[in-house]
């Protein structure tokens, strides 16, 4: 992510850039990516492993929990092959991973690969709908607030600030209280159909809108006072042309750097909307299965996470040279 | 209006008859203060329509011999059933066993089982798939959560298609508790020799129950219909024949006030788990009825460790348990809306020892002096009385997954009391899971705030305060209660059990090992359309949706 950021800073400002011509996709460096992606993947899924075995109580004393009887731990431990050495369950784990196995919940006691699979794109869907929001929401809020008196400025990074700080509990609430319990236009919860995801979207949407209004306003701002604006505009081109075709485009390196590690930050934030909406997902999966030391879905929900972040990040650098031509050819 | 007032009395009529024909039991709900609308029948049931819950907690695991989960059993219970029914005074029915024989030494049962009574795929209910079951639960590669109830099973014969004869290694008076609860529920065989857990509600998971799963969507909702050919009702039923309703759905709405507003919005017919500061938009509110289960389990309690400094000095337990005006405490913060508990059995059961009440508590002079004598007579700048160097400090550790009802904020508000009224340091620490089991697996821990849920007396004891329990692994013998748990349950008569039990209640608040704090009750908040809500004794929760109709 880091070098993103750098590469994003370092194309936000004016520093010219050789200017190749080898096609829009960078193919080598995908390739690349790709490659650091799966060692990133076992790095996170070996770590976690590991700090699991690490943390108080053993595996078989939380199964066992309340229960006590002659041969209780050594029946678990039978079960699941917590006896073997350590080493030797990381490898058996390792080599069910790469057939595509991601194990047995301890808990729930069904495929892991069923539990994600169930519940996973109820929050994909959500987690999409809300970026989506949230940039439309963060370009209109900063595009209107442009070239505005000092008094509407001042009201929009407000509201921009008010979208940032609320607690998403406390607005999920807010909105089932006036639309799902008082005006009753939406259900409370569930999955079922487009109706049931307006407010957990708008919920997990506001932050999103907030912080990106405020990055996209600053980085348009800057970039309306280069010369090269002026000389655009000397042209004769209509001032929203100017906006949306010169200082949007600018400001959209650093926004979508900016999006690309919020996208992590929504999955997490779907954890609290799940909970207040009543809507299944990966929030309410890694909650249970954290709480009860279930070791495979944890590991496989860290394995999910990074493998989002590696997607994501790979595709940002698409993007980027989608975006800004300078990028095409190096490196 | 006339009319209306006839049909009443032939309602009250019929259920008066219905209580008496099995044993004296009616819905759970009117033995409890606190209901404000008995859901005894105002009118005749009709039949049909569908009907919603709003539940708090979507079960981890579907099995009912594996689920420890209480808040699951509600669910669980419209598909799986029990040889034996528990009413709510205590007294055992007629259920999958239409009577049962004990042998004079009490080491034999002899159930007779229903005739007709079918799994919902239509294999008949045999006394060898119940003797399937047992085994199965036993075997000793099992992990099932039902096991440890079963530790005094030997093996079980399938005389005929009816009669089954268990053989037990010693005389337990928790028999036919052990034989009511959801753990020893009856599934089909064959499903079980199936390689699969049965905790995925699927095509496997097959019981005898009024319901049949209909549909399941994880982490949203299950829903069940009914099973036309049920008819083989619990003695403590309201109504026999199949159920009343044709669908019920069980919708997770883990968050409190998400649950009080689907209600009040009409999205859901009934909600469980209302939360204390929503108890009066139902309670006493035309058009919602809100509702009280029993309590039989034990408290929600401080278990101290009798071996872990200061508090291994009997006085130190002793002060905390007097440091404090607990009344108040629990009237402050629930509203009334449970009661102040005096011992470790709940006041529903009959086991419930009533001498202990108005016997201790809210005496912070005898708890000063009694620190004193035990030599912490320094304080520090802090307040806190000190022995030498040492701070008087007990540290609690309540694991992250069981806080619910505010209960931090209970045990927050003692420490506040105890620190101004007897400088002790009552140190509340959230920790997680994984720490605790640490702690119970060493002998470590220090304070235990908990609630076991509801089961026969003797095995919720061992659980607490024997070395065989979770808390007192291999403790020496003199910490513990072995011999009086085990005279508990070996007490054939009713009234040399309950000596035993008393004693063992006693003894647990007099030396303060255990500080009973309140009673917890289930609750329900329910439109005024919806009857025949009642609470399950075995389990103290709601029941199945079996009895329920609207109207």
């Amino acid at each position: 992510m880091t070098d993103q950021l750098e590469r994003a800073a370092a194309t936000a400002g004016t520093t010219p850039v050789a200017a190749g011509r080898r096609g829009i996709f960078p193919w080598g460096r995908i390739l690349r990516r790709l490659g650091t992606g799966i060692l990133v993947l076992w790095a996170a899924v070996t770590a976690a492993f590991f700090v699991l075995r690490a943390i108080p109580g053993s595996i078989a004393d939380i199964l066992a929990g309340d229960q006590n009887y002659p041969g209780l731990k050594e029946a678990i431990n039978a079960e699941w092959g917590l006896a073997d050495p350590v080493w030797l369950q990381y490898l058996q784990y390792l080599g069910r991973l790469v057939t595509g196995d991601l194990g047995t919940s301890y808990v729930q006691r069904r495929p892991v690969g069923d539990i994600i699979a169930g519940e996973v794109w109820s929050t994909v869907e959500l987690a999409l709908a809300a970026l989506l929001l949230g940039v439309v929401l963060a370009v209109a809020l900063s595009v209107f607030s442009l070239r505005r008196g000092r008094v509407a400025r001042a009201l929009i990074s407000t509201v921009e600030l008010v979208f940032t700080s609320v607690p998403v509990f406390w607005v999920g609430i807010l909105l089932l209280t006036a639309f799902s319990f008082t005006l009753q236009w939406f259900p409370v919860s569930g999955a079922n159909g487009w109706n049931s995801l307006v407010l957990p979207t708008i919920t997990l949407a506001l932050p999103t809108a907030g912080v990106l209004g405020q990055v996209l306003r600053e980085s348009m701002e800057r970039t309306l006072g280069e010369p090269f604006v002026l000389s655009v505009r000397a042209r004769g081109v209509a001032p929203g042309v100017v906006l949306v075709r010169h200082a949007l485009k600018h400001a959209l390196l650093p926004a979508m750097t900016l999006a690309g590690s919020i996208v992590g930050g929504l999955l997490g934030g779907a954890v609290i909307t799940e909970t207040v909406f009543g809507r299944p997902g990966l929030g309410s999966i890694t909650l249970r299965a954290v709480t009860n030391k279930d070791v495979p879905v944890v590991l496989a929900v860290v394995l999910f996470a990074a493998l989002i972040y590696v997607v994501v990040s790979t595709l940002l650098d698409i993007l980027y040279t989608v975006v800004d031509p300078r990028l095409r050819g190096t490196r | 209006m006339r009319h209306r007032h006839l049909r009443l009395v032939l309602a009250g009529l019929a259920v008066t008859l219905t209580a008496a024909a099995c044993g004296g039991n009616s819905a759970a709900s009117d033995s409890t203060p606190g209901t404000s609308g008995s859901t005894a029948a105002a009118g005749t049931p009709t039949d049909g329509g569908s009907l919603t819950w709003g539940v708090s907690v979507e079960p981890v695991c579907y099995n009912p011999q594996r689920s420890g989960q209480q808040n699951s059993y509600p669910i669980i219970r419209n598909y799986a059933e029990s040889l034996v029914g528990k009413a709510s005074d205590g007294s055992y029915t007629p259920w999958l066993a239409q009577s049962w024989d004990i042998s004079g030494d009490g080491k034999t049962y002899t159930f007779h089982l229903r005739d007709g009574v079918k799994f919902s795929d239509g294999t008949p209910l045999t006394a060898e798939a119940v003797k399937e079951n047992l085994d199965f639960i036993v075997a000793p590669e099992s992990t099932q959560s039902s096991k440890q109830a079963l530790v005094n099973y030997v093996s079980s014969t399938a005389v005929d298609d009816t009669t089954l004869e268990v053989e037990l290694k010693q005389a337990d008076a928790a028999t036919l508790d052990i034989f009511a609860s959801i753990g020893t529920a009856v599934l089909l065989p064959a499903s079980l020799k199936k390689d699969s857990d049965l905790c995925t509600p699927d095509a496997d998971l097959i019981g005898t129950g009024p319901f049949v799963l209909d549909g399941y969507q994880s982490g949203q909702q299950i829903s069940f219909k009914k099973n036309p050919d049920y008819d083989w009702a619990p003695g403590y039923a309201q109504h026999t024949g199949p159920a009343h309703l044709d669908t019920v759905t069980y919708r997770f709405l883990p968050e409190a006030t998400t649950r009080t507003g689907a209600l009040t919005s009409g999205q859901v017919d009934l909600i469980e788990g209302v939360q204390v500061t929503d108890t009066s938009l139902f309670s006493g509110q035309s058009g919602y009825q809100y509702l009280t289960g029993p309590s039989t389990g034990t408290a929600f309690s401080l278990n101290i460790n009798t071996r872990i400094a200061p508090a291994d000095d009997e006085r130190v337990r002793q002060a905390l348990r007097d440091g404090f005006d607990l009344d108040a405490l629990i009237q402050n913060q629930y509203l009334g809306t449970v009661k102040r508990a005096w011992s470790s059995i709940g006041p529903d059961s009959p086991y419930y020892d009533k001498d202990l009440e108005n016997t201790w508590g809210n005496d912070v002079d005898a708890a000063n002096k009694l620190l004193d004598e035990a030599g912490w007579t320094g304080r520090d700048a802090d307040g806190y009385r000190t022995k030498g160097d040492q701070q008087l400090k007990i540290v609690v550790g309540y694991p992250q997954p069981y806080v619910r009802d505010q209960r931090d904020v209970l045990l927050q508000a003692i420490q506040a009391q105890v620190k101004q009224n007897i400088g002790l340091n009552l140190d509340v620490q959230i920790i997680t899971a994984a720490a605790f089991t640490d702690e119970t697996a060493n002998g470590t821990w220090s304070v235990y705030p908990n609630t076991l849920p509801t089961a026969d007396p003797s095995l919720m004891f061992q659980s607490l305060f024997s070395s065989n329990g979770f808390l007192y692994v291999g403790a020496d013998k003199s910490l513990v209660l072995d011999d009086l748990v085990a005279e508990s349950r070996a007490g054939s008569d009713q009234a040399s059990r309950k000596a035993a039990l008393d004693r063992i209640q006693q003894t647990v608040v007099d030396d303060a090992r255990y500080i009973p704090l309140y009673t917890p009750v289930y609750t329900v908040a329910a439109t005024d359309k919806i009857h025949g809500i009642a609470f399950e004794p075995q389990l103290n929760s709601p029941a199945s949706s079996y009895d329920i109709w609207k109207s």
